[in-house]
């Protein structure tokens, strides 16, 4: 592990910006978001988490995938991702996050194009997180934690006055190789202090765990909990869209006369024409059904196609929902726990 | 760090949080007489500073209601949604809660009859996102452990001690200019009546702030604002002013709002929704309060509402007007030529 | 990168279309790829992906044969603003197409057995192309049977086929019945699962494939059961929502299984042990 002082940590951002399209996290308007910027300058360094998840830079929530002459006539032009960039201060769980969408977008038999290529244009750089917040953030109930690298090309432990900086996979040796050229070992100190934000203790995580959640829920399809929590839903699609795992999209068209783009769009299991049909049969027709699809995807649908819980314990929904109807709520209600200290 | 906050002298000694059991005893009592079939109130929420809107369908369940000065959230939309259902439905509120009942019904989107109105005398409610910024950047990280009102001051209780927030700083916007906390015309009153406190005047200062700045300069603000926007529909669904059978923004042939997320179809978004409610904006500040982004949403809102109040000499334009100033026309309209 | 991304259509021509009803609110589509060596190779019961460029793209059965792989035939349904634009479209006009998407009829696990069909209306256009892959390997299977129903004698889709061909095929019978009749019909005047009923199947070696609306197949099922037929030997499809046909948009999942990757045919005994939410 390589050693970089505070003091240097702004120098360092802008060199990043200066040999590619550097995004990190700022704060706007009193909110803080991933942006495109222009130097080191504008960072935001103390944060949570931006409000809207990184997941926006691989699944844009507008993408146009291609380009096209209209019916009749009909003929197509693609279109492809190519700008480079390197996303600064993505955390443990966008981190993971990341790597369930690979699953979905990347897995199987089909391997999604634009998801692929934006995944391969980017580098990610990682902020171990020195302040979880500890009434929203629960990734320790997912297996991640604090300092869960995984996934990231570089990654920073900050430690007082300076940060351990891991290099993970060979786009990160180089990122370092050109950002970082002098830099000194972190040594021993470095490993000790990945090894505390690993160890580090998120009270929420813990209290909520979901243990065999996934296999109980097999048997709770019909159970009353689900009517019970919908009432309160406002259906709005702040979860869902948030979510650094959601990852719903609708496909249309833009057209004019003689130009036209196939998008895709983020779409929320929220929205209550979600699953109407053209003539006008909806599976999904209440609050209820599209409450338990959302906690029902997430904690036993996605568990039994793939294996794990499509959850990272980011703690938006938690944060935000206005009617309190999140993942950590609707986790501790169907183990009847408790999610408060 | 980004602030620093008073720590508060007495602890968190004395401090008050809710009003007793009147509330729970009455909601009980509705139900177990048959004359409501629901009662709308709220519980407890994940931390201290915050409640959740808790739907009571039996007596049984009523203790678990809670009323506080966290009490923020309004109740009333969920009246259009439990209308589906048959039977009467209790529903607690707010003063300001009340205007947007009244909204409802004026809309004829709500029967009058089928709800039971439990008014509650309301100090002023915490704005909870803005406290948990103030503490998000002066105890970075920290749970809050409990918190309630003392002598009109918030205190809020975390790990590392004890911080008082002044009434000013912690009330929800509309609080400030509130000029009645008392709901009127209401079916039970329940708890104390409040005395008023000096309201601050709507003199629409956040609209001339923005109205001052250039034509560029004001482009990139709201340009800025909307980049943010998510689209999550949050703002329309908590709107009680918005409430079509079927929205604009839902129907797909026309297309009015396509899905793509852009600058243009971002203020297509922002200023047909602020146009629609124009004249039925009931000044509840929902909208802004749940928007997970930030945008100042009643801005756009409080700009129509200042038209609305110099063009058509209407005093109070959030309150439901017996002449709807944009729903009727009489032949001495100033623009009738 | 076009190549390789499964969201990219293949342009196709439509090379001539047949007004299959009455009313014409539903019409088959023959299309040709422009590009004669596009990969697309289907069985019966998968779908392809239909585009109208500038209005967007749905999910189509596939009615033909892949033992009569060209042209691709596509019955469609007049029903939502793709479909209303497709059923403008001529003879000469270029939409897209891509796939084939799902999984198909079990049609290796049916050989030996006898087939009873039961479509309804516009049901009958994933059953056509199993129909013919069947009659086109005859000696595979034993007995069938067709019963299929419309609204009226004018809704009866696929009719030379009906009334022709599929009746003069070795041990194959076409049983016809409609909602409402008229003065020139001398056919059976009943709803399908009634008609089933009065037909009355024995289900001793055989498999039920039924496709149609949805209210059709939830008395179909029922009328089956009361025949006789096991779980098992109940075959349907279902339709849902999609719009990418490949498991990434989050659409069209019941319960854990996504109908455009482990549909559209599902046994009764599969659907049983899904959530009811199709």
């Amino acid at each position: 592990m390589r050693c970089l002082e505070r003091k240097d940590l702004r120098a360092f951002l802008d060199k990043l910006a200066s040999t590619a399209s550097l995004v990190a996290p700022v704060r706007e308007d009193g909110v803080v978001v991933f942006r495109p910027v222009p130097s080191g300058e504008q960072v935001e360094l103390d944060y949570v988490n931006p409000v809207r998840s990184a997941k926006e830079f691989f699944f844009p929530q507008t993408e146009v995938m291609f380009r096209f002459l209209p019916s009749p006539m009909a003929s197509i032009t693609p279109v492809e991702p190519d700008r480079q960039i390197v996303l600064f201060g993505i955390r443990p769980c966008d981190l993971a996050a990341l790597s369930l969408l690979d699953e979905v977008f990347l897995g199987g038999d089909y391997r999604d194009a634009y998801w692929g290529r934006r995944r391969e244009l980017t580098t990610l750089v990682g902020l171990a997180c020195e302040r979880p917040d500890e009434s929203s953030c629960f990734c320790t109930a997912f297996g991640i934690t604090p300092g869960t690298a995984e996934g990231a090309d570089v990654m920073l432990y900050p430690a007082g006055d300076w940060l351990g900086v891991e290099v993970l996979t060979p786009k990160g040796q180089a990122l370092v190789d050109g950002a970082l050229p002098g830099a000194g070992e972190a040594g021993e100190a470095g490993e000790r202090v990945k090894q505390e934000y690993l160890n580090r203790a998120v009270p929420l995580g813990e209290r909520v765990r979901p243990g065999e959640l996934s296999k109980e829920l097999d048997d709770r399809f019909d159970d009353p909990y689900w009517e019970e929590a919908s009432r309160r839903c406002l259906g709005c699609g702040i979860c869902t869209y948030l979510c650094p795992t959601c990852h719903c999209f609708l496909v249309t068209d833009v057209a004019k006369r003689d130009d036209g783009v196939r998008l895709r769009c983020w779409d929320s299991c929220q929205f209550k024409d979600f699953l109407l049909m053209a003539g006008g049969h909806n599976p999904r027709p209440t609050r209820k059904e599209r409450t338990r699809q959302r906690f029902l995807h997430k904690l036993n649908y996605f568990v039994h196609r793939y294996g794990r819980y499509l959850c990272t314990g980011c703690g938006r929904c938690v944060q935000h929902c206005p009617v309190g109807l999140d993942m950590a709520t609707v986790i501790a209600d169907l183990r009847g726990v408790t999610q408060h200290a | 760090m980004g602030g620093e906050l008073k720590t508060a002298s007495g602890g968190m000694t004395g401090v008050r949080s809710g009003v007793g059991s009147e509330l729970a005893e009455r909601a009980a009592g509705l139900l177990a007489g048959g004359e409501v079939r629901m009662f709308l109130g709220y519980g407890a929420g994940r931390t201290p500073l915050r409640v959740r809107p808790r739907h009571v369908l039996r007596p049984e369940a009523a203790g678990g209601l809670v009323w506080n000065e966290f009490c923020a959230p309004s109740l009333a939309k969920y009246l259009l949604e439990e209308q589906e259902e048959e039977g009467r439905v209790g529903v607690l509120v707010k003063a300001c809660d009340l205007r947007a009942v009244k909204r409802l019904v004026a809309d004829r989107r709500v029967e009058r009859e089928r709800v039971l109105l439990v008014g509650v005398g309301c100090p002023g409610v915490v704005d909870a996102g803005k406290v948990e910024a103030l503490l998000a950047r002066a105890v970075p990280g920290e749970m809050v452990e409990e918190a309630g009102v003392r002598d009109g001051v918030l205190v809020v209780q975390t790990r590392s001690g004890v911080r008082e927030f002044p009434r000013e700083e912690y009330l929800l916007e509309r609080c400030l200019h509130c000029e009645d906390p008392n709901p009127r015309d209401v079916d039970l009153f329940v708890g104390p009546e409040v005395a008023p406190w000096p309201a601050r005047p709507h003199d629409y200062a956040e609209v001339a702030e923005v109205a001052a700045l250039g034509a560029a300069e004001r482009a990139a603000y709201w340009d800025r604002q909307f980049a943010r926007c998510l689209r999550c529909f949050a703002c329309r669904n908590v709107c009680p002013a918005c409430s079509c059978r079927e929205c604009c923004f839902d129907v797909w042939e026309p297309m009015w709002l396509p899905r793509e997320v852009s600058v243009s179809e971002q203020y297509m978004f922002h200023f047909t929704r602020a146009f629609h409610v124009a004249g039925r904006c009931v000044d509840c500040g929902e909208c802004e309060r749940v928007c997970p982004v930030g945008i100042p949403l009643m801005k756009l809102n409080r700009a129509l509402q200042k038209e609305i109040a110099e063009l058509f000499g209407v005093e109070r334009p959030w309150e439901p007007q017996e002449k709807e100033p944009l729903a009727m026309y009489t032949p001495d309209d100033p623009d009738f030529h | 990168m076009p190549e390789a991304n499964p969201m990219m259509p293949h342009l196709a021509r439509i090379e001539e279309i047949v007004a299959e009803t009455a009313s014409g609110d539903v019409k088959t589509f023959r299309v040709q790829f422009l590009d004669p060596e596009v990969p697309f190779s289907h069985l019966p019961g998968q779908c392809a992906m239909v585009s109208v460029l500038g209005v967007g793209e749905a999910m189509i059965s596939i009615s033909s044969s892949p033992t009569r792989p060209r042209p691709l035939e596509l019955a469609v349904k007049q029903v939502g603003r793709l479909t209303t634009r497709l059923h403008e479209m001529e003879p000469g006009d270029v939409i897209g197409v891509r796939g084939p998407y799902g999984n198909h009829f079990p049609v290796e696990d049916m050989k030996g057995k006898d087939l009873l069909f039961i479509g309804g209306g516009i049901g009958l256009a994933p059953l056509r192309s199993l129909i013919n892959y069947v009659l086109d390997n005859r000696g595979d299977y034993g007995k069938i049977d067709i019963i299929y129903g419309a609204r009226s004698p004018g809704d009866l889709c696929f009719k030379r086929e009906l009334y022709d061909e599929w009746p003069a095929a070795p041990d194959t019978r076409v049983l016809l019945t409609v909602d409402r009749g008229d003065e020139d019909w001398k056919g059976a005047v009943a709803l399908v699962p009634h008609f089933l009923e009065q037909v009355h199947p024995d289900p001793q070696g055989k498999v039920a494939i039924t496709c149609g609306p949805p209210i059709m197949i939830k008395f179909t099922l029922e009328s089956l059961k009361k025949l006789g037929f096991a779980d098992e030997q109940i075959v349907t499809t279902l339709e849902l929502k999609m719009q990418c046909g490949i498991g990434k948009c989050g659409r069209c999942n019941i319960g854990s299984r996504y109908v455009c990757l482990d549909g559209p045919v599902f046994t009764l005994a599969q659907l049983k042990a899904m959530p009811a939410e199709y």
